[in-house]
């Protein structure tokens, strides 16, 4: 029995193998595109306000927003009539794999650009600056990040933000348990219930979090801002086409300040106003025609 | 599909460590829940079994409502409910002094599920020796709990302990639902390796291959413990 067992997985082994070196297809985005006029977008359910489901259960925010920009672009250079979009939901722990296995065509979502991401997709440009802080309770007094020494930190497994906390607790030699938590919605439930004192994450996911709180008054974002995380939207590796129609229609949006009227429109609302760091990106990637 | 495989990487520091910490803390997980729910099981079972009125109620209570109620479910109860109707003095010790308040709350969440299972293996055991054992024990002077002790208990274990084997192996299985409480046990670790690598097929298909390898190595333990104490022998030497 187990020596039928062994040579089953030896087999699925080579097949997984196998499947994987036949299918190195350059330009597949723009093949798919042409030949059924579908593309699949990724989008996150709960990521106020950059991308979520609104009332009608559609993905709606900023980042669906500019892809839909892009693909009137794509739509136009490609001279197709229409593009039928399928919406498919990514969090944290799947998106990358369902970016670079091609399930996912354009990740309209908020993941930082990296450059061990960068090894297995390939990222648009810079769509927003997030930096690292503390979401707390007022009443926990904290405000810098010495004040967590002693204290309880949750922080969301996987993301970028882990090796930056503890970073910084080996940097301040900070004495704090690390919980980890499994995405936003339990690191706002730990700070809240005061199973941890502070919730480290990006900023960016603090807005829509704050904004689901019963008791959002009671919240504060706290600390410097730690780091520099540029988000952008991912794309499949070997797709060059695809990849330059990102490019050049972000940068068309840059240049002519779409992009800031609807980065006013989505986080606006909630205080927010294009980051020096964010300007700075986007003139970087408004190259000239 | 752009897949580069890349088994290496499993090899190199932190992730090597991280599979380590990561089977270290499902086979803590695993053993930890498995003797509560021996504890509670067989307590539970005997309870069952018993002629009296009261006890059998109270541990039927407890084996309908924790073997119906979905074992993630009973686990966020534990973690996210528990503490907060519990006084709000013991929450914050449950929730902040209590060391390894996950790995507490895993362990209770998955025992008290494998506890309920248990006992009603213990039940079938005890009922499976034959009841009728028990006016047997009790006209040789044996009080209850002694005759339970002595005869109805050896006898209905070593009856059950194909089903129990198939219980550890369930519990050892199980223990992969505590990372959404933030245990990083093996799937957790597999997972957290992909978050950072990307090379997400190679760390799950060696947990697989190591839930697989914990499996085997349970059910060969487990055949040995039979062949010593378990109901085999007493057939094989009853055959001779």
């Amino acid at each position: 029995m187990q020596r039928t067992l062994i040579r089953i997985l030896t087999a699925a082994c080579a097949i997984a193998g196998l499947s994987t070196a036949a299918a190195q297809e350059i330009d597949s985005v723009v093949k798919k595109l042409q030949a059924t006029n579908t593309i699949t977008l990724g989008y996150r359910e709960t990521l106020l306000p950059t991308s979520y489901l609104d009332d009608q259960k559609k993905p709606t925010g900023y980042a669906i927003e500019m892809c839909m920009r892009i693909l009137d672009e794509v739509k136009a250079e490609l001279k197709l009539p229409q593009i039928k979009v399928e919406y498919v939901p990514v969090n944290i722990q799947n998106r990358q794999a369902l970016v670079a296995n091609g399930t996912v065509q354009l990740e309209c979502g908020g993941t930082v650009n990296t450059f061990a991401r960068n090894k297995q997709v390939d990222f648009s440009p810079v769509s927003y600056v997030a930096a690292s802080q503390l979401l707390v309770l007022k009443s926990s007094r904290i405000a810098k990040f010495e004040d967590l020494n002693g204290k309880v930190v949750a922080v969301a497994t996987g993301g970028s933000s882990e090796p930056e906390l503890k970073h910084i607790i080996e940097t301040n030699k900070l004495n704090v348990r690390v919980i980890n938590v499994d995405d936003h919605a339990a690191g706002l439930i730990a700070v809240e219930s005061r199973r941890a004192d502070a919730y480290f994450n990006d900023n960016a996911a603090f807005f829509s979090l704050i904004k689901q709180s019963k008791n959002g008054a009671n919240l504060a974002v706290v600390g410097p801002e730690y780091g520099y995380s540029p988000q952008g939207f991912m794309v499949p590796k070997n797709n060059p086409t695809f990849l330059w129609i990102v490019h050049h229609a972000m940068g068309k949006m840059f240049k002519s300040g779409e992009a800031e009227k609807i980065f006013d429109k989505w986080f606006g609302p909630f205080g927010a106003k294009v980051s020096p760091k964010l300007h700075a990106a986007w003139e970087t990637a408004s190259y000239p025609e | 599909m752009n897949y580069t495989w890349d088994w290496g990487i499993l090899l190199k520091e932190p992730y090597w460590g991280w599979l380590w910490s990561g089977l270290g803390w499902t086979l803590l997980i695993s053993l930890g829940s498995w003797t509560l729910a021996l504890v509670v099981g067989i307590a539970a079972g005997v309870a069952r079994s018993m002629p009296a009125r009261f006890l059998p109620a109270i541990a039927s209570v407890y084996i309908q409502v924790f073997r119906n109620v979905p074992p993630l479910v009973q686990l966020f109860l534990w973690y996210f409910v528990f503490p907060e109707i519990a006084p709000e003095s013991v929450g914050l010790w449950i929730k902040r002094e209590l060391p390894q308040p996950e790995f507490v709350t895993a362990i209770v969440g998955i025992g008290l599920f494998a506890g309920a299972r248990v006992a009603e293996q213990v039940r079938a055991g005890v009922a499976a020796v034959g009841l009728h054992l028990m006016p047997a024990a009790l006209a040789t002077g044996l009080r209850p709990l002694q005759a339970y002790r002595l005869i109805m208990l050896p006898l209905g274990l070593r009856a059950i302990f194909g089903p129990l084997t198939s219980e550890l192996l369930i519990t050892v299985k199980m223990s992969s639902i505590s990372l959404t409480i933030g245990m990083l046990e093996l799937t957790a670790q597999s997972r957290h390796i992909e978050n950072y690598t990307f090379h997400g097929l190679e760390s799950f298909a060696v947990a697989t291959v190591v839930y697989l390898l914990v499996g085997l190595a349970v059910t060969a333990l487990m055949r040995a413990l039979d062949r010593r104490f378990g109901a085999t022998r007493y057939r094989r030497e009853a055959a001779t």
